[in-house]
């Protein structure tokens, strides 16, 4: 970690020294802190811009809510001195350690001179970690930061500075449902991207891919987003040889599957990315079986040319999840019929949820390039899908049944009738009826 | 007023044959016709094999099926079912359908918990999601030993 | 099928002084005219209810009517029961097909003008075995436990919470409680089994003993006289009641052949936190109601256009049981054109609502 210059360091210490003062009684009388401090009074007597802060920490603020006020990040002097008019003076003393508004330079110093602290975030939340100054100094933003980039992410680029709420709480710029558009804040920008050279196409694409669906459609807070392959503090792209160890941390069979297949050195030694060579990395679709085969759009015509073996196994897979597709899409419409001509179809139902399960292993163990590994998968599928379409074709017939039955008690009922009329006119003309 | 009536007396446009074959017809027909009735609704009467119906209960195993740390699916209605016999010895069950995207579990001895292959979600022995991307437990059934069958039933 | 007195009642007549009845029962004639085959739809419509009695008391050996059970019992029946789905497919197809006869009685009487003195009590049992005939079938709807019939019985008992004064008592005693629950399940199954079939059987004695004492009528045309009829009465032994065989064993055919071939539909079980399904409806027969109700504007001056259209409705419910009160013409054997045209007004304005139900699609 690099070494602070003096400055920081004093300020550092200030601002510690300070709350660590302020602090003690701060815990008696927690949320009164900041409301009674010359600072709340003053800036919201001034009104317009320099309110805002006073308003945003009574809105839930995390820090507020735990005690700590305005001089515990800026420095100066909270008291309130009865008689004496607003002294500004006094208040923004620098020695009363006041800092002003830091600069994107202080910043990680000034939020981790507490977060890094163990101790001192042990009386707050000792299950807090307090790492994040580290890793950030490791990261692409910190490096940046640390060479005197003032465009770069700090601290309250995501968080905010004033009215930072928990990470859980649905208002936080750094919610999962708010993440991407947190990062896309700056990463969406043209004008501030241009000088790194960053696309600025990830969050659109994002948006689109089958993770972006699972997240802004189904609310699926489960669903990765921009810091669950980036990391959040530590922020980097991941490097080339570990992309399936990041998607491997959901897609842990299909990161198996690849690492044991001839595609893991094969991608290395061409310095491909792993998983994202093939699926893309913000713009996933949602996986299909025409990835798989020889027609010209397929991913293994990527690289494949017609007639070397690559293609062929690529055509051998294809073939065998083709057929099993195929072969549950009629199940289903079996079942489906069965199910509406009001039968009895819900071990159909059952067999059918057993080979959707094999197909989607059958399709992931396509990672392994062998086909003896799908051939397995995909023929536990099919017996699945042909035993409820068995069970379905059952019970269809018993339908015919039922109509051959119909079909009996309807003779009777004719024979009947027939005897029934001829009843009655007998009937009828014994009455003397017969012009009935 | 109907006449009294017999093979004789009746009117002499009816031959006996005819009306012969007509109460024949007749009787015969409503007999036909009351079995073909009676039939299924004694049939309907007499209680079918399963008592009871399917989606309350089911037998999931026998009791010497499972060895303690294992697991079997079953079929519930028309969902499967996970039952699981934990190192301890004890029966659990749940629905095996994962919270995340509705892929069918299964237990994983070596792990000592329930295993989604579909993205690695991980649910312990009490159905409780704790690894991984799914959001909520597994749904747990009840579990009831009847004679040495081992019968699960929807919590109510 | 002749009754020859002196054979078979002899072991009863040695003990019971049944000759009067005897008598009676063999004097029994039905008047024919070009109108009388209508004199065939009050014996289907009591066909109809004794296969309804008979289906229900089998469907009751497995039906269970709670709200966690319900469901799956019928479910069961349809599934596992041996012939489940043929008695629980016959007691629905049955259900409509007595709703619809029921009308259509009501409507060949009220034509005829057969409600005329001395017949009123007979039009207005009637009209109440019609009133319960619809009820048995709202009940009864619900009794699956299924996502229309939970959302249609919902909306049908809101209707009549809107009613002023009783409105909000009515509801509460309808649903066992404010909201459609398994409560509500369970009081619709007592009226259903016990309640509506008891009051049920009684007029219905009552409604066959007044048409046995007092015969049929014969309908009123305009001039007020009454047809020619063409030959003798039709004795009602072995007679007309060999025709009411001949119609009530095609009448099997055709429930058999509905039941084999149209199986009622078991839908999905209800839940009561999911939003209401598109275009939820009630049974047909309710429908032509449910679309005026729809189609009233929102306010008719300071009442609110629902209670204005329940009550209306109410109203026209109550005119048709005092009907023969009304028309005094008839009661002189004045055939009187307002009845007649009032009729035929109801008859197509239900026809068209329903039609315009069905054609729109669902609730707007």
């Amino acid at each position: 970690m690099r070494r602070p210059s003096p400055k920081t360091a004093a300020h550092r210490a200030a601002a510690l020294g300070i709350a660590a003062l302020l602090g003690l009684p701060a815990s008696l009388r927690a949320d009164a802190k900041f409301e009674s401090s010359s600072c709340a009074k003053c800036h919201e007597e001034i009104g317009d811009e320099l309110a805002v802060p006073v308003k945003s920490l009574r809105d839930g603020d995390v820090h507020a809510s735990v005690g700590l006020g305005c001089v515990d990040c800026h420095g100066g002097d909270p008291v309130i001195v009865t008689g004496d008019g607003p002294d500004q003076e006094r208040a923004h003393a620098a020695g009363a350690g006041f800092q002003g508004k830091p600069g994107p330079a202080q910043i990680p110093a000034v939020c981790g001179g507490c977060h890094g602290n163990a101790e001192f975030m042990h009386r707050y939340n000792p299950n807090l970690a307090t790492d994040q100054l580290a890793r950030y100094r490791t990261s692409t933003h910190g490096q940046l930061n640390a060479k005197g980039d003032v465009n770069v992410a700090t601290c309250v680029s995501c968080h905010g500075a004033h009215g930072i709420t928990r990470v859980a709480d649905p208002r936080a710029p750094v919610y999962p449902l708010q993440v991407p558009d947190t990062c896309g804040r700056c990463h969406a920008n043209e004008v501030l991207m241009r000088p790194y050279g960053i696309r600025t196409d990830q969050l659109a694409e994002y948006r689109e891919s089958v993770h972006g669906q699972a997240l802004y459609e189904k609310s699926d807070l489960s669903a990765p987003t921009c810091n669950d392959c980036h990391g959040n503090h530590g922020a980097a792209p991941p490097g080339v040889s570990s992309v399936a160890l990041i998607c491997g941390e959901c897609h842990a069979t299909s990161r198996t599957f690849f690492q044991e297949s001839v595609h893991k050195e094969a991608f290395d030694a061409a310095n491909q990315p792993e998983c994202t060579a093939c699926h893309g990395n913000h713009g996933i679709t949602p996986a299909s079986d025409t990835f798989v085969g020889t027609e010209p759009a397929s991913w293994c015509s990527r690289c494949h040319f017609p007639g070397d073996a690559g293609l062929a196994v690529g055509a051998t897979l294809r073939g065998m999840l083709d057929s099993l597709s195929t072969e549950i899409e009629t199940a289903r419409t079996i079942v489906e019929r069965a199910s509406h001509a009001g039968m009895e179809v819900s071990a159909g139902e059952f067999s059918l949820q057993d080979a959707h399960t094999a197909l989607v292993q059958a399709r992931d163990a396509t990672h392994t390039l062998e086909p003896a590994k799908v051939r397995e998968k995909a023929t536990a599928g099919l017996k699945a899908a042909r035993d409820a379409a068995g069970i379905s074709k059952a019970a269809l017939a018993e339908r015919d049944v039922r109509r051959r039955g119909l079909a009996v008690a309807l003779l009777f009922i004719v024979i009947v009738c027939i005897a029934l009329a001829g009843t009655i006119r007998r009937l009828d003309a014994r009455a003397g009826l017969r012009d009935a | 007023m109907q006449e009294k009536s017999r093979s004789d007396g009746r009117p002499a446009a009816f031959a006996p044959t005819r009306r012969g074959f007509l109460g024949w017809l007749l009787g015969g027909g409503i007999t036909a016709l009351l079995g073909s009735i009676l039939y299924p609704v004694v049939r309907f009467i007499v209680p079918p094999k399963v008592a009871e119906s399917m989606e309350a209960s089911v037998v999931a195993a026998k009791a010497g099926d499972l060895t303690p740390n294992s697991g079997k699916t079953f079929k519930f209605g028309s969902r499967p079912g996970i039952l699981v016999r934990t190192p301890s010895g004890e029966y659990r069950a749940f629905s095996a359908i994962c919270t995340h995207l509705q892929c069918t579990v299964q237990y994983r001895e070596d792990q000592q918990s329930i295993w989604c292959a579909c993205h690695n979600g991980r649910f312990d022995l009490s159905g409780r999601n704790v690894a991984g991307p799914p959001p909520r437990p597994l749904e747990m059934y009840d579990v009831a030993m009847r004679g040495d069958e081992i019968v699960v039933s929807k919590r109510s | 099928m002749e009754i020859r007195p002196t054979e078979r009642p002899n072991w009863l007549a040695e003990r019971y002084d049944i000759a009067g009845w005897i008598h009676f029962l063999q004097k029994k004639a039905v008047p024919r005219h070009h109108a009388s085959v209508f004199y065939f739809l009050g014996g289907m419509t009591l066909f109809l209810f004794f296969v309804q009695v008979a289906t229900g008391i089998l469907l009751l050996l497995y039906y269970r009517p709670t709200a966690e059970a319900a469901f799956e019992s019928v479910q069961f029946i349809m599934t596992q029961v041996h012939f489940g789905w043929l008695i629980r497919s016959i007691h629905s197809w049955s259900a409509n097909l007595m709703v619809l006869f029921a009308f259509l009685h009501m409507f060949s009487v009220f034509f005829m003008k057969a409600y005329r003195k001395p017949r009123e009590m007979t039009w207005v049992s009637g009209t109440i075995l019609l009133v319960l005939t619809l009820c048995f079938g709202f009940s009864g709807y619900l009794l699956p436990w299924n996502t229309l019939a939970f959302f249609a019985t919902r909306v049908g008992t809101e209707i009549a919470g809107a009613l002023p004064f009783i409105g909000k008592h009515l509801l509460h005693l309808m649903r066992g409680g404010e909201d459609v629950t398994g409560a509500t399940l369970t009081r619709f199954f007592g009226f259903h089994v016990a309640v509506l079939p008891m009051i049920t059987t009684a007029l219905v004695l009552v409604h066959l003993l007044l048409v046995q004492i007092q015969g049929m009528s014969l309908p009123l045309r305009r001039d007020g006289s009454v047809p020619k009829e063409f030959g003798k009465r039709m004795p009602f032994f072995p007679n007309f009641l060999a025709r009411d065989a001949l119609a009530w064993v095609v009448t099997i055919g055709i429930l058999a052949a509905l039941a084999a071939i149209f199986p009622w539909e078991l839908g999905e079980k209800a839940d009561p936190y999911a939003s209401a399904p598109a275009g939820i409806r009630p049974e047909w027969y309710f429908v032509f109601m449910f679309e005026t109700l729809k189609l009233i504007p929102a306010k008719i001056g300071p009442i609110d256009g629902e209670i204005l259209g329940i009550l209306g409705f109410g109203a026209c419910g109550l005119l048709l049981v005092l009907v023969p009160f009304i028309d005094r013409s008839a009661n002189h054997g004045r055939w009187s054109l307002g009845f007649t045209i009032a009729g035929v007004i109801a008859l197509v304005y239900m026809a068209v609502m329903t039609a315009v139900s069905y054609l729109m699609g669902g609730p707007s």
